[in-house]
Order: structure tokens, then sequence, then C-alpha cells
């Protein structure tokens, strides 16, 4: 191995340590569940990799790596239809040292809903709620417009005023059904 | 609201983040530098398999010019044009472009078809009887030769559009203002100066995923209450679903597909006059008897179980099969700088491109391998038409 490649391979090496928890939170968010991210993650250093020895140099290595892990996320599951289509159920990683309450009901209500949103309208939240990212840094992000990202979250955030605009609807209190007997 | 519901996302998403596990792996960026070197030796063996001569490609029968030159890396990998007039012939696909200041379908027969439009402000469909698409303001439907069009007033600014399978019936959606009701206008495309139309408003839990001429299936949350239990519910009349409104449009049932488990399904017998069923008859999709139950409650007017599957099948989690890694080769950049991605409704190309773009990125999904070429689009392509026929 060349010097050169030695040293490069190392400097990823550093940029993975330094980085990856990073990106394995936000794939966690992007897919629901761990095993997911992991994978999305490995596939995006991967294809961070082929291309570092263009961008090893740059200041956009992160901004690089996120596009890619962004954009596989899209990609993946899209070939079955043109409408997109929630994942798997989030897993719940219950705080078994809390009570029920209705905090936890909220969230898990809110969790319901961006699990079943469109992936970009999720990827947007995400990048607006959790990296707290401008619209213009998400649009570069995503490869898309700051209007598009705009009435991306204004869709997504109208569905959750939607779904969780009603207090009961939102915790799951309003009166059970009954069954037949 | 907005600003609690913001505040509830970033504390949720930075609260989920932090349960998350933690990442201890030394190795994961060996793993990497492995995965790239199995990537980069699969596209040489690729090449060399090329040179010999042309190779036809999946069912749609592209033909995929060898990839040229051997030596390091992603820059020696070329991949031929597919040209419109092969995707004209093998998808039937049409364009929309901007061509004198105005913009046209450029058709799979290549002829222009002109739309009456300032600027289109979503996707342009193609149904059963007309093409389908948004401004800012109306919903437009066009014949296919363009000679008679229709607008329709968008009821509001958050009103949007949606198309049902069958590509024969479009709606509006539009949300009461407080976000706790659903109002629907669904048009007939067959019908006459497209005249019939049937318009009910539901409670927002539900969502309206597709519908024939005799009944509507909604996704919903059943999971919580009957958590997959067999039997009759009365989840209308203890929710206020609003199924009767659905029944006074002249639908003859209504469907509700657990969100959760996907499977268990809820049938309501309407009477089309704005009565609904007591309760609803539940119980998983592939039970025959729950089968008989959709089918006779939709009257026999239609072939209501394969409606119902095809939501449920959309909804479940074990058929989402995930594309395999596709090697994108000299166009990931491209791919990944897209601005603009479309899918096909039926499922078998992908593009990825810039409106005003001499190019666009083609994924074919035709055959059982999804197959990269660089698509040669019409001049002044603005995007593809979404084609449900």
């Amino acid at each position: 191995m060349s010097e050169i490649k030695s040293s490069q391979d190392e400097e990823f090496r550093e940029y993975v340590a330094a980085r990856s928890a990073a990106l394995h939170r936000a794939a966690y968010l992007l897919t629901g569940n761990w095993a997911t991210a992991e994978d999305l993650v490995q596939t995006t250093l991967t294809k961070t990799y082929l291309a570092w020895s263009r961008i090893r140099t740059t200041d956009s290595v992160d901004a690089y790596a996120r596009r890619i892990l962004y954009n596989t996320n899209a990609s993946w599951w899209r070939k079955r239809s043109n409408r997109e289509k929630p994942t798997e159920v989030f897993e719940d990683r219950v705080d078994h040292s809390r009570d029920f309450t209705e905090h936890s009901a909220v969230r898990d209500a809110m969790w319901r809903h961006i699990a079943a949103l469109p992936k970009r309208q999720r990827a947007v939240l995400v990048l607006r709620y959790y990296e707290n990212r401008t619209d213009q840094q998400i649009a570069d992000i995503l490869g898309i417009s700051v209007g598009t990202v705009k009435s991306q979250a204004s869709r997504a955030l109208a569905g959750m005023r939607k779904r969780l605009g009603t207090p009961s609807a939102a915790l799951g209190l309003t009166m059970e059904p009954r069954k037949a007997a | 609201m907005s600003d609690d519901i913001e505040a509830l996302l970033r504390s949720g998403m930075a609260e989920r983040a932090g349960a998350a596990p933690t990442v201890d792996d030394p190795g994961l960026a060996d793993l990497a530098i492995a995965g790239a070197g199995r990537l980069r030796r699969r596209r040489r063996v690729a090449s060399a398999a090329g040179g010999a001569g042309l190779a036809v490609l999946g069912a749609a029968a592209f033909v995929w010019n060898p990839w040229i030159g051997f030596g390091d890396g992603d820059r020696d990998q070329m991949a031929a044009d597919t040209s419109t007039v092969e995707v004209q012939d093998e998808f039937a696909m049409e364009f929309v472009v901007y061509e004198d200041e105005a913009y046209h379908v450029f058709n799979e027969d290549g002829d222009t078809i002109p739309l009456d439009v300032d600027e289109p402000t979503s996707d342009v469909y193609k149904l059963s009887t007309a093409y389908l698409w948004e401004t800012e303001t109306e919903v437009w439907t066009a014949s296919f030769d363009g000679q008679s069009g229709t607008a329709v007033e968008r009821p509001s600014a958050e009103t949007s559009i949606d198309v049902n399978g069958a590509g024969d019936q479009y709606l509006m959606y539009t949300p009461s203002t407080d976000y706790s009701m659903s109002d629907y206008e669904v048009t007939n495309l067959s019908s006459p100066d497209l005249s019939e139309t049937a318009t009910f408003t539901t409670s927002a839990v539900m969502t309206l995923e597709d519908w024939d001429a005799s009944t509507v299936v909604f996704t919903t949350d059943l999971h919580s209450s009957a958590a997959g239990e067999s039997g009759e519910w009365y989840f209308n009349s203890e929710y206020d679903l609003g199924l009767e409104a659905v029944s006074a449009a002249g639908y003859e049932s209504a469907v509700l597909v657990d969100t959760t488990d996907p499977n268990f399904v809820c049938v309501s017998d309407l009477d089309a006059a704005g009565t609904a069923s007591g309760g609803e008859q539940c119980g998983l999709i592939d039970d025959e008897e729950v089968q008989a139950q959709i089918d006779v409650a939709s009257g026999r007017n239609s072939d209501p179980v394969p409606l119902v599957q095809g939501v449920v099948e959309s909804y479940s989690f074990d058929t989402m099969i995930e594309v395999p890694e596709l090697d994108l080769g000299e166009y990931e950049g491209e791919y990944n700088n897209a601005s603009s991605i479309w899918s096909d409704p039926k499922g078998e190309w992908e593009l990825a491109g810039n409106p005003g773009d001499e190019t666009w990125i083609l994924i074919d999904s035709s055959g059982e391998t999804p197959v990269v070429s660089e698509l040669e689009v019409p001049e002044g392509a603005v995007q593809p038409v979404l084609s449900y026929t």
C-alpha cells in the first residue's frame, strides 16, 4: 500500500471515528430502527470512501456524507411504488423508569406519525428539528429547492397538527369502541 | 400550535436520538474501505464483461453499450445513452416540455399537446381519459388531444390531489381549519364533462388510500383498541368517523385498514344512501370470511378485495423489498445532485434529473435487476408524465 493511500485511509478512519455516532443517530431517526440505521450508515461510509480522494481536502466532507445518507435512505424501497410508504413501526425503546404519562403518549403519537411520513418529509423534519439546519442547508443536502423544503415541512407539520391537534386523538384517550359480546 | 409541535419535534428527536444505542465499532471504517474495494472490483469485472460487445439488459431490451476502458477508478466507466424514442416505445413515456414560452406534453407518439397553464406546480398525471395537474389555484384536467380542458378551483391553499390506483378517478383533499376533519371531493373521469363528483367529510384520524366506484379504503389506528381481535367492533359510532357521509356520497362499503398491523381490517356495510352499518366486521384480510364480507358489502358491483389487498400490501413491512444496492457508477454524483426524482406509478422506472437538462438518469426497474443509463430527454423537458394507463 502506498504511503499516500495509507495516509488517506487513516484520515478516513479518523473521520469515521469522529462522525459515525452522529451519522448513526440521524440514520436512526430516519429509518426508525437500529438495524436499518446501521446498514444505512455502512452504505454511506462505503460511498463516502469511494469519493474520499476527491473530497478529503475540502470543507464539505460531512456535507457530502450527509447527502449520501439522506439520498440513500430515500432511494431504498423506492422501487415498489410511486407512493412513498412508511417503513416499519418505530421500535419502542420504552423507558421503564417512567410511568406512562401524557407526555409519553403524545410522543408516541408523534412517532407513529413520523413513521408514516413520506421519506423526504421525514428527512426535512430530521434535518430541521434534530440537526437544526437552515432551509438553505437542507436544500443543499437533499438536492432540492428551498421552496420544496418549505412545502415538504409545511405538509409534514400540517399532517402532524391534524393528528396531534385533537388531544384525545393524540393521547388515545377517546372512548374505547365497544366490541360486540 | 405550530410552535408547540415544533418544540415537541425538537425535544422528541433529541430524546429519541439520545436513546439510540451507543456506537463503538472500531472496525466500521475498515468495513467501509473493504466494501469500497469490492465495489470497485465489481465495476471492473462488469467493464471487462461488457467489452465483448453489446449486452441486452432486462426485459425492456435497452441497449447498454459496453463500458469502455480499464484502469483506475470510476472515471473509466461509460454507460450508453437511452434515447427518448426508446422510452416512448418501451414505457410509453411522455414528457412535459417548456417550449416557445408554453408548457406542452410530448406524448408517446411524438405529438405535442398544449397544456393551458402558466406553470404546473405539481406532477402531471396521465389518467384513464385525461391529463391531470395542479396550479397554485386550480386543478386541471385536459383531454389527450388537448382540445378540451376543465379547471376546478382549489378550495384552499392546503388542498392536495390524489389519484386512485385504477387511474380513473381523482380527488381533492382539504383539511378542515382545525385539522379534525377531512373534506374529499372525488371526480370520476369517465363521467360526461367530469360532472360526476362525490363529496364527503370524514374524521381526520382516517386517511383515504384508494377507492373504486363502490368501495373506499381508509387507513387508521385500529390496533390501539382492537389489538387484532376479530369480531364486530364499533369504531364508526364510537369515534364519529363519518362513514355515514361516505354512504351518502353513494358508496356501498368502507374498509378500514390498521396502520399497525395492516393485515387487520374492518368492513362497514354502507347502503349508499346515508346509513352505515351499526358495527364493523373485523378480521384478517387473508381470512376468506373477511374477504366475503368485503365482497358482499360492496354490493358485488366491483372487485373490492384486490383493492383492499393493494392498500394492505403497501403498508406491510414484509413486502417492502429493499432495492439491492445499485451501483450507479459515474452517474452517482449526477443522481445524488438531481433536484427531482420521479417514479413511475407502475414501478417500471425512476428518473433523476434537473428540469431543462439535456439528460437525466434512468433506472429501469422493469426487469429483475435495476439497470442504470443516461436518458436523452426532449429539448425543454421539465418532468416526465406519470401515467396510470
